[in-house]
């Protein structure tokens, strides 16, 4: 028998198709699952990030150094450079993480 | 100078005790040729080694497990089929959300990407394998690959305008001279945070398995249980980090050509 009980799947078919689109669409980004899943791997992350530009400042000040002769100083300045880079790059990656995390709270309150 | 010839002496001394023992922990990243056709261009030996080979199965199983979940591509999908959509959604998630519509044209990069490591990692925890990734070679390779690309790909979009990605907008206009050798060195420093991260998991983890494997040889049948519970505890771990860290290598991947693309 045809009756309220179609019109009703069909709202609730239109309903999730929407949704879907709108998944689709971008518009509500999905949370992303893994990636602070545990704080090991955002604590190597960070640390990760830490090093790298310190040892990249390090490495740029020596190979300047050894081009233009002018040991040590280009080594001092990049360290400084360096250290500076690492502190950027550990904000950029802790604003992130925070974001994400924020945003997985509020997925967690609606949902 | 004779720091110098000490330190020498005591790399060659552990490369000996590499070689000479199976259980030296750092005995399974040794790089070997396999066979003895010896391959030289330009001077560089390219013969064909277990990296190789193991780079060439993670290929081939990637490229043959999707082939073979999706040869249906039934409307009601198998479990397999499953699999492969889901890592397609996953990927497809990552890059609407990171870079946004104009990633598009990127997607089969990113997807590819992604698949090589995650079965490279996965396979490499096959007893007696290779990890591929757990050489800092082949991931500062694919690094670099990328930093390159998507410097390209800024300077394609934005031309010298890319220039202004160094300069956070709104900054005072002297800080400039503090600010642009951080920003370059922090920009330069991608590269090798992106593949030391993938690197270092994999080393650390395998490294542990060797370890505590080592520990059951040792210990015996009765007192080996302890490390043999840690050890398949320390597998599921690893399990994990090497389906995170490709998702990670991806999701930076991602992160960066938004970069390149928006400028922030």
């Amino acid at each position: 028998m045809k009756g309220p009980g179609d019109q009703e799947d069909l709202r609730s078919l239109e309903v999730r198709l929407e949704a879907a689109r709108q998944r689709h669409r971008g518009e509500q980004g999905k949370p992303r699952r893994l990636i602070d899943s545990n704080g090991a791997a955002a604590g190597f992350r960070v640390a990760v990030d830490l090093i790298s530009g310190l040892a990249v400042g390090v490495a740029i000040g020596i190979v300047l150094d050894y081009w233009l002769g002018t040991s040590p100083w280009c080594l001092i300045l990049f360290f400084f450079l360096g250290s500076g880079a690492a502190l950027m790059n550990v904000i950029r990656t802790a604003k992130s993480l925070e974001a994400e995390r924020k945003r997985r709270l509020e997925e967690g309150e609606k949902g | 100078m004779a720091s110098d010839s000490n330190g020498g002496g005591i790399g060659e001394e552990l490369e000996q005790q590499v070689h000479e023992s199976p259980f030296h922990p750092m005995e399974q990243f040794e790089v070997r040729q396999i066979g003895n056709v010896d391959i030289f261009i330009f001077g560089l030996d390219l013969s064909f080694t277990n990296a190789s080979l193991w780079m060439v199965i993670s290929a081939v199983v990637a490229t043959g497990f999707l082939l073979f979940a999706m040869r249906g591509s039934a409307i009601v999908p198998t479990r397999l089929q499953v699999v492969a959509e889901g890592l397609y959604g996953l990927v497809a998630s990552m890059v609407r959300d990171n870079v946004g519509n104009e990633g598009r044209p990127f997607f089969p990069f990113i997807f590819t990407l992604f698949v090589f490591i995650l079965f490279a990692n996965t396979l490499a925890l096959i007893p007696g394998s290779f990890a591929v990734t757990a050489q800092i070679v082949v991931t500062f390779l694919m690094a670099i690959l990328i930093f390159v690309t998507v410097t390209v790909i800024g300077f394609m979009r934005h031309g010298w305008h890319f220039f202004r990605f160094f300069f956070p907008e709104g900054a005072p206009a002297w800080t400039a001279v503090i600010l642009i050798p951080i920003e370059v060195v922090s920009y330069l420093s991608r590269p090798i945070s992106l593949s030391v991260r993938l690197f270092a998991n994999m080393t650390v983890g395998h490294v542990l398995f060797k370890i505590l494997a080592g520990f059951v040889i040792l210990l015996g049948v009765v007192g080996g249980i302890l490390p043999l519970a840690v050890l398949v505890g320390i597998t599921a771990l690893e399990l994990l980090v090497a389906v995170l860290q490709a998702y990670v290598f991806t999701i930076l991947t991602c992160v960066y050509l938004h970069d390149a693309i928006h400028m922030h």
